[in-house]
């Protein structure tokens, strides 16, 4: 198969091009990423008949292609954003009203924490503390991405069980200390 | 409503799905598939919007649980690289040399030579172990990180990585880098130096932590910085901190604020890239502790340098010690090599 006309002008214009989209894109290792998508797309093309000016025609395909990866980049800031904040607290949540989780319910929370199994707690230290991806984790243990899952599972059960039982307790606990304040009537 | 006391003793199948979607969303993978997805579940009921603000809480809770987690193996705590470089410094009291003969001088400053090689390193370990690309003194380095960011690391210098599915954290455990940061707006580049973070999106700025001082200097573009950041988990909001341009400056200790933003010749400062050492008008003993960073050992100045003019000098690193004697000899001093390790000036 020989070159068709347009992959004869891309190589003429190429320097052009990659400045032009270098400025789109403000990044020259971008632009010669899209730059080599659309070098792709070309050989795999066929050349369109009614092409008059070859030039015009690459560059109005460069700058669809560097538009279609901004919005892509747009669109994907944006939901790894949105997932950021439901995962971690925004900064506008932490009003003064919210207190720091309790020494107590921590110190519970510990000895939970205490149980579980070393390779469980360093997944999920890596995971909580260190900010590595599941992939990341996975890769660094040598371990399988489903052990990753079930150990940060098992970390954030445990750790849910204990914070419920200690509310449980502290709910007893203050049922027990309000009932012979009910009974003495002698506090307010 | 009788499933609350079921849910207060027993995990519950909403409490279940409400980790399982936690976990993926927090898997560093989620996709905006999974987003929808995990929409029309928290929609489907009330208690499951409730389910999943119950993890995302406990979650969020735990910073204080970071030792509990940490495996006993680990160099977990920010071992303080900046230890050596104070022992150093008290090893030669510069008020304390002043009273002894040159001799005895020369003894003690061996003594504190060994002392500080020693801490240096024990310092060292910790850092080391750490630091996922380093140098040696007098040594520098170019590594490309793996989102493509180029980063130039100077004599005596660490850096460890904390890349994340949406964050690229570098921590400047010690000495100096300059980062040309590639561009990628969905990823923030962040380098956090003491406590303090600077944070760019595509820029080239350089970051140095020296004598208890952290220091950001931008090259191009512009640069947030944020001291004291918080804890390593949090990113400090978006819109505090300060605002640096090209050509701008600015420097922090740790528990206090920021200065205030100085104007500075980027290209001067950073002259170290291109093998270079520029010093812009600074009083001896600096002009000196800022050679000592290149070279390997201790230069103890033996003299009374309030009477010396500020230093303005280029030093090349290939030739640092005959720089050095340069230096040594327009203010009238001589150079004196005990060691390869320890020269005096005086």
């Amino acid at each position: 198969m020989q070159d068709s006309g347009l992959l004869q002008t891309y190589r003429e214009y190429e320097w052009e091009l990659l400045r032009f989209l270098g400025r789109r894109l403000r990044s020259p290792s971008l632009a010669s990423d899209i730059a080599q998508d659309l070098y792709l797309k070309l050989l795999d093309a066929k050349e369109p008949t009614a092409v008059r000016d070859r030039r015009a025609y690459l560059f109005s395909m460069a700058a669809n292609l560097a538009r279609d990866h901004l919005k892509v980049e747009k669109r994907r800031s944006e939901i790894l954003a949105e997932i950021d904040g439901l995962v971690w607290r925004r900064t506008e949540e932490l009003t003064p009203e919210r207190h720091a989780m309790a020494r107590a319910e921590l110190e519970y929370l510990e000895a939970a924490v205490a149980a579980l199994p070393a390779r469980c707690r360093r997944v999920f230290h890596l995971s909580r503390y260190q900010g590595r991806s599941q992939a990341e984790i996975a890769e660094t243990l040598g371990i399988g991405l489903t052990t990753v899952y079930k150990d940060l599972k098992a970390a954030i059960g445990a750790l849910a069980a204990a914070r419920r039982r200690f509310r449980g307790l502290s709910v007893a606990d203050e049922k027990r200390e309000r009932v012979p304040a009910h009974s003495s009537d002698g506090r307010g | 409503m009788n499933e609350t006391t079921d849910r207060e003793t027993s995990p519950g199948a909403i409490e279940e799905a409400a980790q399982d979607w936690f976990l993926r969303l927090a898997s560093g993978a989620a996709t905006a598939a999974d987003l929808a997805d995990f929409k029309a579940w928290r929609e489907a009921d009330p208690r499951h919007a409730v389910a999943y603000e119950e993890v995302r809480d406990l979650w969020n809770d735990i910073d204080a649980l970071r030792p509990a987690f940490t495996p006993g193996d680990e160099v977990e705590a920010p071992a303080d690289p900046h230890r050596r470089r104070e022992r150093r410094g008290g090893g030669a009291h510069p008020r304390k040399a002043a009273v002894f003969t040159p001799r005895r001088v020369a003894a003690g400053g061996l003594l504190a030579a060994c002392l500080a090689v020693l801490a240096l390193f024990l310092g060292d370990i910790a850092v080391l172990l750490r630091a996922d690309h380093s140098t040696g003194i007098g040594e520098q380095a170019e590594v490309r990180l793996p989102d493509g960011t180029l980063a130039h690391l100077n004599s005596d210098t660490a850096i460890a990585l904390a890349y994340a599915g949406d964050r690229r954290q570098v921590s400047l455990l010690r000495g100096e880098a300059l980062f040309e940061v590639a561009k990628d707006p969905a990823r923030t580049f962040a380098v956090r130096a003491r406590e303090g973070l600077a944070t760019a999106v595509g820029t080239v700025f350089a970051v140095r932590d020296l004598a208890g001082t952290a220091t950001v200097t931008v090259i191009e573009g512009r640069v947030r910085v944020q001291a004291p950041a918080g804890s390593d988990g949090a990113l400090p909001p978006r819109d505090s901190g300060k605002l640096l341009l090209a050509d701008q400056q600015i420097a922090y200790r740790d528990g206090a604020p920021p200065g205030t933003v100085a104007a500075v010749d980027a290209a001067r400062a950073t002259a170290w890239r291109e093998g270079s050492i520029v010093i812009d008008g600074l009083p001896l003993e600096r002009a000196i502790a800022e050679i000592e960073r290149y070279r390997p050992g201790k230069i103890l100045l033996l003299a009374d340098t309030a009477q010396f003019d500020r230093v303005t000098a280029r030093l090349s690193l290939q030739a640092i010690d005959s720089g050095l004697e340069a230096l040594a000899a327009t203010y009238g001093l001589t150079v004196t090599r005990v060691t390869d390790y320890l020269v005096i000036l005086r």
